[in-house]
């Protein structure tokens, strides 16, 4: 009963938390505070530097704000004729990819939690070993050649659609998360294996699946060494080697930095230095403003409200 | 049942998603016109039956008979300017189909990847009919290692038979033919020629700052004892008349670069005066016997030399520690001039050319000294200017067309579209007698935009063979040549710096004039330089291995021994012995038997 005032009003008790809490609580804040900027400036540096000069950067005289701001580097990556294209291509290939993936990745892993599944040693075993052994890069690409999948959109959606590794976090998380008295529950109120993934189970593994958006989603946008290999035609270029050429643009041979002149050289040496930055800064802004959405269902708990007792 | 259902869905859903693949691809690169005969590499000229009536006479043009319908595949990379290939998007593409009557189909790679792509193309068996490209086989080592493999075909008597532009460029220039050479000595490729006119004479040049040669009232020095009266005044006379004794008679970095570090081309400035030291320390003596100049005693003379002016101060002291910034810091010194002499590509490499001091156009190129043997010699570097870009493979069926198709490329006009865009739109002839080139005669062509700024796909950008030779570089118009020559003369006097700050042709009338007025009548003959040389695969191993070390050792103990640290005289037996325990007679005999079995029997 809490203690009223003379005129009715309750007297507000605060607790009052110990020293050593407190103490704890503010160290606690310094220690995460200083974790949190490190991780910070380096963010907050690279996005001053993509906006500095190039000769600024160069010199070393940005340390936190952008120094003689210029638009330089992103003029240079905006004109560039693949780059829209580029970007297009890369959110085809991540969307599509990793709708695919998550498709099959759920199909593999949900049969392979339940222990009544027939024949689920043998299937584990099947893509483990795919784990382990590869063809390798020439193998690869004959089989991709010879499904006439070369320098089509599709190479880069179809070979490797299936992980085995994620095939096991999955069932893994279906295995220790989904409880069979769940399964059995469902059961008696007659219900089929298939509506019982698709009601039951499939919701309630959205943590996981988030996870498997995610993994598949930066491996899709990242991708570019599959990209070099199987692609011919610079319209179907994900963002990641458009970008790249674009790096390069110093690193080419001697025979044609002799051609450039002098004046031009300075001027893409400077520029390569910032282009770095800017194109680490274009590479990274889709993900960066893709994960906040996603992080939610990391963080909300999993089985609330599933099992009583 | 519901299981079987779920299983057969599935089922049905892996089936549909592979069906849809074969509708699915769109375009497809249809392979090379004779896919079966990939397979097995051939090592003699011209893979399949040549058929002699398809090609038409050397030099003629289309390079097929009408009604023949050839396709070519070629592999090249993209590049900065060039984004696609394909004859819609790509000028010169259109132009060269046209002009030749030959069907392409371009297989592009990325520039910055396309070794890999390359590397994957050619091991998995589709070969293309020929590889082109600025960063597919950019060095005579690779082409000679896919040559051995039978990869592709010695161009040889394609070469006696059907080339026709490329002939002229050939004979003027060994170092065309000596770049796309194989260690067998079979030529592999077509090369793209461009000599920048003083790249050759780039290796080993000095730079005095002009300022301090009128301060001091002196000449340009002519023998090395000039030099030195030269290099003493600057140290004590105060040139830069602030009252102090800040001056650097010679800086120097020790730093490596795209244009090499200032002390390798300030021991090749001075290996030249007191011997012969072509751009690979080697040298050709008259029976053609390979020498290696770091063990003769004339790197021994060099060293003493340079040891004294050290001693003297006559050196920077950091002159074999500093980085290339420290390097410029020096010349850019915020109050007044220091730096007297530095050696490298151009002034760039120690102040900074749009720097504020605009000290950068106060630099001239240092003529050669006379040394002991009483002559001036100046480096020169014959294997710069021509780089392989275009091979033909086993696979091809008609290598007759496809080398007419290369030699193509050595016709003016088609090496120059080809090299920046097509004729009108980026660069044209011209036939006007105030406008001049770099010799101070009417120039020939022109060109429309700066190189880098054309428009995207106009062009193959580099990728090809071209013909830019010394003398097609040369008649390019060039604006205000006689400011700048009225002003590199005088060593500055005559005219001002502001006003040559201001023309971008500066530079390279510059470095053009002054190498053609001060460096090119001393260059060292060609004779006696070593031409490219390529290794066999043993060879090639032992070779790098070797290099590797005794540079390194050679580097060191050159500044140890110039710094004082080591006596000159009591060191050089020690020296020499460590280098013979390295095994570099056996470096020596690897290059003389890669020398003799790739130019022995001409």
């Amino acid at each position: 009963m809490a203690a009223l005032t003379k005129d009715g009003n309750p007297i507000r008790n605060k607790i009052r938390d110990p020293l050593s809490d407190k103490v704890f609580f503010t160290i606690n804040a310094i220690v995460l505070g200083i974790f949190g900027l490190m991780v910070l400036y380096p963010l907050i540096y690279v996005v001053s530097c993509s906006f500095s000069s190039g000769y600024a950067v160069i010199t070393n005289k940005v340390w936190l704000w952008p120094v003689e701001p210029t638009l330089d580097a992103y003029g240079a990556i905006l004109k560039h004729r693949l780059l829209m294209s580029g970007y297009l291509n890369a959110f085809l290939y991540m969307v599509g990819g990793t709708t695919v993936n998550l498709i099959l990745i759920v199909l593999a892993a949900y049969p392979l939690s339940r222990s009544d599944m027939p024949g689920r040693g043998f299937f584990t075993f099947v893509f483990m070993f795919t784990m382990f052994f590869n063809g390798g890069m020439i193998p690869d690409y004959l089989l991709v050649r010879n499904l006439r999948l070369l320098n089509t959109r599709w190479a880069l959606i179809i070979p490797f659609m299936l992980s085995a590794y994620n095939i096991i976090l999955v069932r893994t998380f279906f295995k220790s998360t989904i409880p069979t008295e769940l399964l059995d529950a469902a059961h008696i109120d007659s219900c089929s294996d298939l509506q019982f993934f698709w009601r039951i189970a499939l919701p309630l593994s959205k943590p996981i699946l988030a996870v498997m958006v995610l993994f598949c989603a930066v491996g899709h946008w990242n991708g570019y060494f599959r990209a070099l290999l199987y692609l011919s035609d610079s319209d179907l270029y994900p963002l990641q080697l458009v970008l790249r050429d674009i790096l390069f643009v110093t690193q080419m041979p001697d025979s044609i930095l002799m051609a450039m002149g002098d004046s031009k050289l300075e001027e893409l040496s400077n520029l390569q230095q910032l282009l770095k930055y800017s194109v680490i800064v274009v590479a990274s802004a889709p993900l960066m403003i893709l994960y906040p959405f996603i992080q939610k269902y990391f963080v909300k708990g999993v089985m609330i409200g599933s099992l009583k007792g | 049942m519901k299981k079987t259902l779920a299983t057969t869905l599935v089922c049905a859903l892996l089936l549909s998603s592979l069906t849809a693949c074969s509708g699915g691809g769109g375009s497809q690169p249809s392979s090379s016109a004779a896919p079966a005969s990939s397979g097995a590499p051939a090592s003699s000229a011209g893979a399949a039956p040549s058929d002699d009536s398809i090609v038409t006479a050397p030099g003629e043009l289309p390079i097929v008979k009408e009604g023949a319908d050839i396709t070519l595949t070629i592999f090249n990379n993209y590049t900065d300017r060039v984004t696609s290939f394909k004859r819609e998007d790509n000028k010169f593409t259109a132009f060269l189909e046209d002009l030749s009557g030959v069907k392409l189909e371009i297989t592009g790679a990325p520039q910055s990847d396309a070794k890999t792509k390359m590397n994957l193309v050619l091991n998995s068996g589709e070969l293309p009919d020929i590889i082109m490209g600025s960063s597919t086989l950019t060095n005579t080592a690779e082409l000679s290692d896919y040559g051995a493999k039978g990869v592709i075909i010695p161009l040889d008597d394609l070469f006696d038979k059907y080339a026709h532009f490329a002939v002229p460029y050939f004979e003027e220039a060994p170092v065309a033919r000596n770049n796309c050479t194989g260690a067998d000595g079979h030529l592999y490729s077509l090369p793209d020629i461009n000599n920048c006119y003083h790249c050759i004479r780039g290796d080993g040049r000095g730079w005095i700052y002009g300022p301090f040669l009128e301060a001091l009232n002196m000449e340009v020095p002519d023998t090395t004892e000039d030099f030195k009266n030269y290099l003493i005044a600057v140290r004590d006379n105060d040139p830069n008349g602030n009252g102090q004794k800040d001056e650097v008679p010679i800086g120097g970095d020790w730093s490596k670069g795209y244009k090499e570090n200032g002390y390798k081309q300030f021991i090749q400035f001075f290996g030249n005066t007191f011997g012969d030291m072509d751009s690979n320390r080697t040298y050709l003596d008259e029976s053609k016997k390979l020498h290696f100049t770091p063990i003769e005693d004339s790197y021994k003379e060099m060293l003493i030399y340079l040891a004294d002016l050290y001693a003297e101060g006559l050196i920077a002291k950091n002159a074999f520690t500093a980085t290339k910034d420290e390097l410029i810091a020096v010349g850019e010194t915020p109050d007044a001039p220091v730096l007297a002499v530095g050696f490298g590509w151009g002034p760039e490499e120690f102040t900074k050319k749009s720097g504020d001091s605009k000290r950068w156009y106060q630099y001239f190129v240092l003529p050669p000294l006379t040394g002991p043997r009483g002559t001036k010699q100046a480096n020169q570097n014959i294997n710069a200017g021509a780089t392989p870009k275009f091979a033909i493979t086993s696979a091809c069926e008609y290598p007759e067309v496809a080398f007419r198709l290369g030699d193509l490329f050595f016709r003016e006009d088609v090496s120059y579209n080809a090299y920046i865009g097509m004729e009108g739109e980026c660069w044209q002839y011209i036939n006007d007698p105030n406008k001049l080139d770099f010799n101070g005669q009417p120039a020939y062509f022109e060109e429309l935009v700066i190189y880098g700024s054309q428009p995207e796909n106009s062009s193959w950008d580099q990728t090809a063979p071209s013909a830019r030779n010394e003398k097609w570089r040369l008649s390019q118009y060039v604006d205000s040549y006689d400011e700048v020559i009225t002003y590199l003369h005088s060593y500055g006097k005559e005219g001002s710096v502001d006003r040559m700050a201001e023309l971008s042709s500066y530079n390279e009338i510059m470095k053009l004039d002054e190498s053609k007025e001060k460096l090119t009548p001393y260059a060292i003959p060609a004779e006696r330089c070593v031409p490219t040389l390529v290794y066999g695969e043993q060879d090639a191993t032992s070779y790098s291995d070797l290099k590797v070390i005794i540079d390194d050792y050679i580097d060191e103990m050159t500044a140890r021994f110039v710094t004082g640290e080591i006596d000159v005289e009591s060191g050089w037996a020690d020296y020499v012995g460590a280098l013979e325990g390295m095994g570099v007679q056996n470096y020596i005999s690897i290059m003389q038997n890669a020398y003799d079995s790739m130019y022995g029997s001409k």
